[in-house]
């Protein structure tokens, strides 16, 4: 009779037991994690108040549940130096001590991986008897859960804050990916308009040249052609054929010195202002 | 013999004409200021001898040269230009009835070394037979 009934005690502790590992292994925050402990906590030991600290270099969070459904996740929080939980933190001896006010047992352990990470439970409870005996092994597993549930999630919100981290990175990259090439873009429309206008300034400069080629010395060798000819040909014939045509070129020439002149200055400003 | 003077400035045309006179008598001179003229005149004219200006408006003395090669009229051409340019003259050398590239202005000893030059030449080759069918008139 004993042994049915120690059967069906260790598999109703072994049925809470596989709830409170599934429940906490499916939450997907550190804030959340005390509510779900709350739901399944107190089908495996009997409590008031339940604390758990997860203790790293970098500093101490809690965890606080108690019977009547309160819940929190404290972020760096920090021992009251005169409680149980502190001496206990400091010597590492499992401490057990009866509360003056309520007559309730105060338990506390601390528990040490080696991997600079340490634990620390402490619960309150009426149960003067299996607390100290009985459920010591449950603890331990309660323990090892929470603690590897609390760094696990730590370890993803690491993960995450670090991935935020890359993505404005890789955003603000972009932009400045976009800025460069919007320089680019500016650089080459710089180079295109001044090489179009030097391609313009070019054919212009040309154009001078072919114009002074032409139509500046077009004019000053009918002149030159009209004062040569003053000696191979009789004075009269000079003064009556030659002459009158001589004013014609001459004005002819200034006005093609004039324009080489116009034109060569409209070049230059083009050219400075390029 | 026939000449024509093809230049879009009269004054050009009438000294040329002037010194053609002076150095030959049997020339018979025309002078063009308007190429489209002479180019109709050249087929019904055949002038043995062609003095072409090259820089005039609307038709040049290049529009001229292709013309005649175009319609293949092969009439020995002396270009009388006002620009030295050095691509004008490389030009000149594509169209193989130019035989001389004078620069303006030609005074009466560039006519007289020039009909010399072509009279000289004119044993060997057909243009110079052409330029000079009577060597006692020749000054």
């Amino acid at each position: 009779m004993e042994g049915t009934q120690s059967y069906l005690g260790y598999k109703i502790l072994f049925e809470a037991m596989v709830r409170f590992s599934a429940g906490i292994s499916e939450v997907k925050s550190l804030e959340n994690l005390p509510g779900e402990i709350s739901r399944h906590l107190k089908y495996l030991i009997n409590f008031q108040d339940f604390r758990f600290y997860y203790v790293v270099p970098e500093g101490m969070d809690g965890i606080l549940v108690d019977k009547g459904g309160y819940t929190s996740y404290e972020f760096r929080c920090h021992l009251d130096p005169n409680s149980v939980e502190a001496e206990v933190m400091e010597t590492g001896i499992p401490t057990q001590v009866t509360c003056s006010e309520t007559g309730h047992q105060i338990h506390c352990w601390k528990f040490t991986t080696g991997r600079n990470q340490d634990s620390l439970i402490r619960i309150r409870s009426q149960d003067t008897v299996s607390l100290a005996e009985n459920s010591i092994p449950i603890i331990k597993v309660i323990n090892k859960m929470v603690a590897a549930r609390v760094e696990n999630l730590k370890m993803i919100d690491l993960i995450h804050r670090q991935n935020q981290k890359l993505e404005t990175l890789t955003v603000s990259l972009h932009s400045k990916n976009e800025e460069v090439r919007e320089l680019n873009r500016l650089q080459e429309a710089t180079i295109e308009v001044k090489t179009a206008r030097l391609k313009s300034s070019n054919s212009k400069l040309k154009a001078l040249i072919q114009f002074n080629s032409h139509q500046l010395r077009e004019p000053l060798t009918r002149v030159l052609g009209m004062i040569a000819i003053k000696d191979d040909i009789p004075q009269g014939e000079f003064i009556s054929d030659i002459l009158p045509l001589m004013q014609e070129s001459v004005l002819d020439l200034d006005l093609a010195v004039r324009e080489v002149i116009e034109r060569s200055e409209l070049l230059k400003e083009e050219i400075e202002t390029t | 013999m026939k000449v024509f003077l093809i230049d879009d400035q009269k004054i050009t045309n009438v000294l040329n004409k002037k010194y053609l006179n002076m150095i030959r008598e049997d020339l018979v001179i025309y002078d063009f200021d308007d190429p489209e003229l002479a180019l109709e005149a050249l087929e019904r004219e055949k002038p043995a001898l062609i003095f072409l200006d090259l820089n005039m408006p609307i038709v040049s003395g290049w529009d001229i040269l292709s013309f005649m090669r175009n319609h293949h009229i092969e009439i020995p051409v002396i270009i009388l230009t006002s620009s030295n340019s050095q691509q004008d003259r490389e030009k000149a050398t594509l169209y193989h009835n130019v035989f001389s590239f004078q620069l303006k202005p030609l005074t009466k000893i560039g006519f007289t070394d020039l009909l010399d030059g072509a009279l000289k030449s004119g044993n060997e080759g057909e243009i110079g037979s052409k330029l000079v069918p009577d060597q006692n008139t020749e000054k």
